[in-house]
């Protein structure tokens, strides 16, 4: 499969609630109907995800300034994540400010948020070759 | 003429008076921190807003069926590693 970015929107419990992708491994460009699903999913939603396939698990220039924007927008600020093929960085908001770095607990989407991407997961390919 | 439609923290509001469709984008922010200072824009009131509160805002421009225009104001949403 063709490598491209892929943004889930997370619910309560780890629930994918919508998604959508690129067809670029390394832009997910400005799109109105995204921002039209974190509008009408915006009480539910409780993290935005996304991929860099061929880049690392940090957030980018283009993020960080989405980032202020959507929580502006929003009026709360949201727990954000990008997953790459070396890792999985959050960002959740505290009362001081937020706290950033790998989740304590990798969720179940990361494997497929990485596959949607193109991106065959590490352990996944491990176990493909010893199987 | 247009509605202008502005979202900003946590709501989204149309703006009572038409404005000018030919606006450029930079004039449609400068606009919305305006009327948000100004209190003109109903349930959104912040006296101090600051005049960048728009710069990662991205203005929408669509026609209604009736022909005329609607403008949004909203958030950009794109990611990357780029």
């Amino acid at each position: 499969m063709k490598l491209r970015e892929v943004c889930f929107l997370i619910g309560a419990e780890d629930t994918v609630l919508w998604s959508d992708a690129s067809s670029d491994p390394i832009a997910l460009p400005d799109a109105r109907t995204r921002w039209e699903r974190i509008w009408g999913l915006r009480e539910r939603i409780v993290e935005i995800a996304h991929t860099h396939p061929l880049g690392g698990a940090y957030f980018s220039a283009e993020d960080e300034s989405t980032m202020l924007a959507l929580d502006s927008a929003l009026g709360r600020r949201l727990r954000y994540s990008v997953v790459a093929p070396d890792g999985m960085i959050v960002r959740i908001p505290t009362a001081q400010g937020c706290s950033e770095g790998p989740p304590e607990l990798r969720p179940w989407w990361a494997d497929l948020i990485l596959l949607a991407s193109g991106v065959i997961p590490e352990h996944v390919s491990s176990s493909k070759e010893e199987g | 003429m247009a509605i202008l439609n502005i979202t900003y923290d946590g709501m989204s509001v149309d703006y009572t008076r038409p404005i000018d469709e030919r606006l450029t984008d930079a004039d449609v922010r400068r606009i919305a921190v305006e009327v948000i200072r100004s209190g003109e824009l109903r349930g959104l009131h912040v006296a101090g807003l600051t005049e960048s509160a728009f710069t990662h805002y991205v203005v929408d421009r669509l026609r209604t069926a009736g022909g005329g225009m609607h403008i949004y104001l909203r958030p950009k949403v794109p990611f990357g590693g780029r």
